[in-house]
């Protein structure tokens, strides 16, 4: 069945999957999935192998999901570095991966803040899950097969760039990969010329598209038939401010994506991020501090650790925090789509304490937002020390 | 850390002697209320830092 005789009104873009996310079923084929790909990295991802038998793991350890918090601790962004360094780059990403080395396809990487690139290898299956997760994100957010998508992220090794232009691509619709590193004039032009009908780009390059149109090309943002923008990247498109800045200068809805699988819906308020691969990872929290484990339910908040149970480990391994502090929500969203919902609060290493208060760059960012135009938006926070916690 | 938390921020086009004022006296107030908190401004003229479409660095490092 090609994707243009699916029916373009209904609700999900896995009618098979996606109404079933927060059904008890999906705990049964999580932990089944989680077992069976505990046993697949064992055997094929040395990486994997390493760490579980450094904690004294097995797969069959695994009898409820509540085990896997038992067995294994957070792989955070220090481990995957150490073993970069001991292995070498290159050889440590393909360790991380079930599948032998031709498998590769593309390499992204995130810069981060400091030090080395963490790359994102993908393979077939990799990329199988990144196009299908991002195509349910991108059809709950109305994007639909043929819609010209302008795309603003960087493209140049980003994880937003070309896998998400792989992605739309793969869902039916038609990206334009313009780039950031394009520029705001180019990427201006381009909107103008080819009058895409949804936006890819962060949320602060929404916010400089606004100021800087009128300069460039003579007109405002909302003469550009723009409807749909989806944002990501950093806090902003999940702030209020910043949400009500950029929908009222488009004329457009706005959508917040994230790493984990998450985007938001389509009610008028901001609800969070919905989880919409239940059925392919599973998201704990726990206390960055002591690594002890917060029990998922309303409200809870603590560092997000991803498990990724489907696929070779090209999409994300087991437990794995980026460092994202999150907030869930488990109860039924006003929107009526599936997947519980999460919200990122602030990161790990970005969490400032002044005087016993913890502040978070993203929370700086809303009040700040909510003075535009008499500010641009845009500000750092100086640091004279290294903080933490 | 050591507070006060020091903030760059860049202002809008045109705002500054007594608006500026006004603004720095609204945004404390605001961020008293709302975060608990009473950072140290300093003001910045509009695109003062550059505008990448990447992920926005929030810190500004003074230390190696
Ligand atoms: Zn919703």
């Amino acid at each position: 069945m090609s994707v243009s005789h699916l029916d373009a009104s209904r609700p999900y873009w896995n009618m098979e999957v996606e109404p079933f996310l927060d059904s008890p079923q999906m705990r049964e084929l999580q932990l089944y999935r989680l077992r069976r790909h505990l046993a697949l990295l064992y055997e094929g991802a040395p990486f994997w192998r390493r760490r579980m038998e450094r904690y004294g793991a097995q797969p069959s350890d695994i009898r409820r999901l509540e085990d896997l918090a038992k067995v294994l601790p957070p792989c955070r962004k220090q481990d995957l570095r150490e073993d970069a360094e001991k292995y070498g780059t290159v050889e440590s990403m393909y360790q991380m991966v079930a599948a032998p080395l031709d498998q590769l396809r593309l390499l992204a990487a995130t810069s981060g803040t400091t030090g080395e690139p963490t790359p994102y290898p993908f393979t077939p299956a990799g990329m199988e899950i990144n196009n299908e997760t991002f195509a349910r994100i991108f059809w709950r957010a109305g994007i639909r097969p043929g819609d010209r998508i302008l795309h603003g992220f960087g493209l140049s090794m980003f994880v937003g760039g070309v896998p998400l232009v792989m992605a739309a691509s793969a869902m039916g619709a038609c990206p334009i990969p313009v780039g950031a590193e394009a520029g705001a004039q180019r990427l201006l032009k381009i909107a103008l010329t080819f009058e895409p009908r949804v936006l890819f780009c962060t949320p602060s390059y929404a916010e400089h598209l606004i100021e800087a149109a009128p300069k460039l090309i003579g007109k405002s943002v909302a003469s550009l038939g723009i409807r749909i923008i989806v944002a990501g990247g950093e806090p902003g498109a999940g702030l209020p401010e910043v949400r009500r800045k950029i929908e009222s200068a488009y004329g457009a809805r706005l959508f917040d994506i994230g790493g984990a699988g998450g985007g938001s819906c389509d009610w008028h308020e901001y609800q969070g991020m919905h989880n919409v691969r239940v059925d392919g990872s599973i998201i704990e929290l726990v206390d960055p501090g002591t690594d002890e484990l917060i029990p998922l339910e309303d409200g809870a908040r603590g560092e997000a650790c991803v498990s990724t149970i489907i696929g070779d480990g090209s999409m994300g391994g087991i437990r794995n925090s980026l460092g994202d502090i999150m907030e869930v929500t488990l109860s039924p969203c006003p929107c009526g789509r599936s997947g519980f919902r999460y919200r990122i609060v602030g990161r790990t290493d970005d969490m400032l304490k002044v005087k016993g208060t913890i502040v978070y760059p993203g929370a700086l960012d809303n009040v700040i937002a909510a003075f535009y135009p008499r500010v641009t938006g845009e500000f750092r926070i100086v640091l004279d020390e290294p903080h933490r916690g | 850390m050591t507070p006060p938390l020091k903030l760059k921020i860049e202002h809008g086009e045109g705002i500054a002697g007594e608006a500026l004022a006004r603004l720095e006296s609204e945004l404390l107030e605001a961020m008293r209320a709302q975060l608990r908190v009473t950072p140290a401004i300093t003001w910045l003229a509009p695109n003062s830092f550059e505008r990448t479409g990447k992920k926005t660095q929030f810190f500004e490092r003074t230390y190696l």
